[in-house]
């Protein structure tokens, strides 16, 4: 199944395939060689579509260098990679760019795919012509030595005779990289989301089928901020808690708060849940809990007093059911409170 | 009212003032071993006015009651000991001053809020450079007017929320100062409910659980040169009208709902020559009403301020904006929020005309941080290489960040806001 994308992920995707263009701008990888009699080193671009020397005259001199051990010259023009190699990058980019446009998962998947490929390839590519030049020596050379092989190493610095070899990705081949990358996160991403729908819509099927009651869970007080009030919840007396019809759980640091915000958001939820003030921690449905306002100053986190306890046989008389606290907090809202000192 | 407080006052004062050669005998001295021993003793022999003495010991005594005015006056850090049991010392009557005592042991409930020391219904009460030690709730007003507390020390180790109480904690009060304390450990440091016209000075409150500061529907109240330091959620300022707060620090607040500052349905806020330095998010304005920023410096916070859409006719001006991973962040493409002259140390423009004023608008609002505001994972790309060029096109060719949030003219170099002269220390 291939499922939408979302915009994250497109985006990722457009972006990873722009940075590809990078390559077509700046060096793919480089070489450079250390030694005494070059104080300032000599050393070589790989692009995209050629070989060149970081200065002027490099190509030039690391070829007459390894004339003396027997080493071919280095012919961009006779490596036929870097001729098509351009075309195959714009394709990718071009990839890149429709999957982002089509947004299916299915199309970043086979993109990513490709640009695997393609990037693995590259770097066989590379290993072997390597290989090629540094094991495939002239036997008339003027320097011989037996079993001396002079590959340049793929990744990292090697000694080779008197010369230090350093083999790295330049911007491009970074580029390259960070495009994988984002194409990984842009997948992961739509994974992630993915994920998360499907568990809210097996949530939402078992709801409607009646099986799956909501249930609240404990409320990490001192960690967990109010979904109204953004105060840290720390007081176990008063805890609230909702889930929406989506199946998303929100924690209240009072009782007052879970009211303010189902008269704000409307009354669709799977469940309430508010402290048993006479068992802190434990959470009751408000609608088998009896409300009351607690006198004086050992109040609730936001000031009105109000405390919950369960549902007894007998009703107090200056006891309130749920519909009364969302109409006391209608009348008065969560500001009101200021009022009520003098 | 208040003049017949007044009269009444001078009335209780009249037998002292009439025999000043008397005026020893009105001290009751209190020690260990003397021929008073308990400090409920002494006040009960203390005539209204008097003064109470104790010398150095140990008390351990049930809650002594203080429902008389008087002096009760500790030599030597005479200590009440609650032996974890009870509350210490309860004042029912006016203007009791209460000085130079250690409480110590007051222990833990979990059904009243047990203090240290509590005033109910009193007014001109003076609590005045006393230490608490593991207090539960420290000091504790309920009901007063015209209260000063100043100069004590509150130390405590709480290490849950649900298992400790506020250090200094003010209920349904009036006219109260509140300065040059020192509050540690508690769950909240400060924290005011229902009180008018409170004023709070050069407090330090550091290291409490929850916030160093928080206060709810009290009105008409000014915070002065105050440090709140590495609190757990920092200070919370909720349901308010006019608070003003200027010269105060705002420290080390930090982790995912910690604020060096949260604002929450605040009206009319003045916010001046603080300094905010080193939290997660120094500044959030939910629900702020003409909310007025100015003078302030904000450093090496996470984020320096965050607007919510319901935040209204803010305006910040003349602030610095020093080493923020973001300076401004907002969830709504329109805020009603106006910059103006402020310093921003990411401002890339220039100034040709050298007065001072940058000649390019700048966009507080980095694009990746309305980025992070939707996509809250996106946040492991920070400080990465594609989110700079990012930032860079957003600069060149603005299209996502909110139009409406921009400082015209920006200053060329910081302002050095922040705390200063009589208020800085």
């Amino acid at each position: 199944m291939s499922s939408r994308l979302p915009l994250v992920s497109r985006v990722l995707t457009a972006l990873a395939a722009v940075l590809l263009l990078g390559t077509f701008a700046f060096p793919l990888w480089r070489i450079e060689l250390e030694a005494p009699q070059y104080p300032e080193g000599i050393g070589m671009l790989i692009r995209i579509h050629t070989v060149d020397g970081i200065k002027p005259n490099d190509l030039q001199n690391i070829n007459g260098l390894n004339h003396y051990i027997g080493m071919k010259a280095i012919e961009p023009d006779a490596i036929p990679e870097l001729r098509f190699m351009p075309w195959i990058v714009g394709g990718l980019v071009a990839a890149g760019l429709a999957a982002a446009l089509v947004g299916r998962r299915g199309a970043l998947v086979a993109w990513l795919g490709a640009l695997g490929v393609a990037g693995i390839a590259g770097l066989v590519d590379f290993w072997k012509w390597g290989y090629d030049y540094g094991h495939d020596l002239d036997p008339h050379a003027i320097i011989r030595i037996p079993d001396m092989a002079y590959q340049p190493p793929l990744i990292g610095s090697k000694q080779l005779l008197n010369f230090t070899a350093h083999s790295w990705p330049d911007l491009g081949g970074v580029l390259a990289g960070l495009a994988c990358a984002l194409a990984v996160v842009a997948l992961v991403v739509a994974w992630r989301r993915e994920r998360r729908v499907a568990v809210a819509t097996v949530a939402g099927v078992l709801a409607l089928a009646g099986c799956a009651p909501a249930v609240p869970r404990a409320i990490a007080y001192g960690r967990e901020a109010c979904a109204e009030c953004r105060m840290v919840a720390g007081d176990p007396r008063f805890g609230a808690e909702l889930v929406t019809a989506k199946g998303k759980l929100y924690v209240f640091d009072s009782i007052e708060c879970l009211a303010a915000y189902t008269l704000a958001r409307g009354g669709d939820a799977r469940g309430r849940w508010v402290t048993d003030y006479e068992h802190p921690g434990t959470l009751v449905p408000v609608d088998s809990a009896r409300f009351r306002r607690l006198a004086g100053p050992a109040g609730s986190p936001m000031g009105r007093g109000l405390a919950a306890t369960r549902r007894g046989v007998n009703r107090a008389a200056e006891e309130m059911a749920w519909s009364d606290v969302l109409a006391l907090l209608r009348d008065e809202g969560l500001a009101g409170g200021a009022s009520h000192a003098h | 009212m208040r003049i017949e407080a007044l009269l009444l006052a001078f009335a209780v004062a009249q037998p002292a003032l009439a025999q000043p050669a008397n005026a020893q005998p009105a001290t009751v001295v209190v020690s260990p071993d003397g021929p008073v021993r308990t400090i409920a003793e002494g006040v009960r022999r203390a005539a209204p006015g008097g003064r109470v003495l104790v010398r150095r010991g140990t008390y351990r005594e049930p809650t002594v009651v203080v429902d008389r005015p008087l002096t009760l006056e500790g030599e030597g850090w005479p200590t009440l000991d609650g032996e974890g049991a009870r509350e210490l010392l309860r004042v029912t009557a006016d203007r009791v001053t209460v000085r130079g005592l250690r409480f110590a042991n007051v222990g833990r409930s979990y059904t009243e809020d047990r203090a240290a020391l509590r005033v109910v219904r009193a007014s001109g009460c003076n609590i005045a450079g006393n230490r608490f030690d593991d207090a539960f709730y420290g000091v504790y007003l309920a009901e007063v007017t015209d209260c000063r507390v100043t100069g004590n020390r509150l130390v405590a180790h709480a290490t849950s929320e649900a298992a400790s109480g506020n250090g200094i904690h003010l209920w349904s009060s009036r006219d109260v100062l509140v300065a040059d304390n020192d509050v540690r450990g508690h769950r909240d440091g400060i924290y005011f409910e229902f009180v008018r016209h409170g004023r709070v000075e050069r407090n330090v409150s550091a290291g409490n659980l929850r916030y160093g500061l928080h206060f709810m529907y009290s009105d008409s109240s000014r915070y002065l040169a105050n440090t709140f330091r590495a609190n757990g959620a920092g200070v919370a300022v909720m349901y308010t009208r006019q608070v003003e707060m200027r010269g105060n620090r705002f420290e080390a607040a930090r982790g995912a709902s910690a604020y060096g500052l949260l604002l929450k349905e605040i009206g009319d806020p003045v916010l001046a020559d603080n300094a905010f330095s080193d939290n997660t998010v120094a500044l959030m304005a939910d629900g702020a009403t003409r909310l007025v920023v100015e003078g302030n410096r904000f450093a090496r916070n996470g984020w320096a301020v965050q607007l919510q859409a319901n935040t209204q006719d803010a305006r910040f001006a003349g602030n610095d904006f020093l080493a923020n991973t973001f300076d401004v962040a907002t969830n709504a493409r329109d805020a009603g929020a106006t910059f103006a002259a402020n310093y921003y140390d990411g401002y890339r423009g220039y100034d040709l005309d050298r007065d001072g004023r940058g000649d390019v608008p700048h966009r507080p609002v980095r694009l990746f941080s309305l980025l992070v505001a939707n996509h809250e994972p996106s946040l492991v790309l920070l400080r990465s290489f594609f989110v700079d060029l990012m930032d860079a096109a957003e600069r060149v060719i603005p299209a996502l960040t909110p139009e409406t949030i921009a400082d015209a003219r920006p200053a060329m170099r910081p302002h050095g806001a922040g705390p200063r002269g009589a208020l800085a220390r």
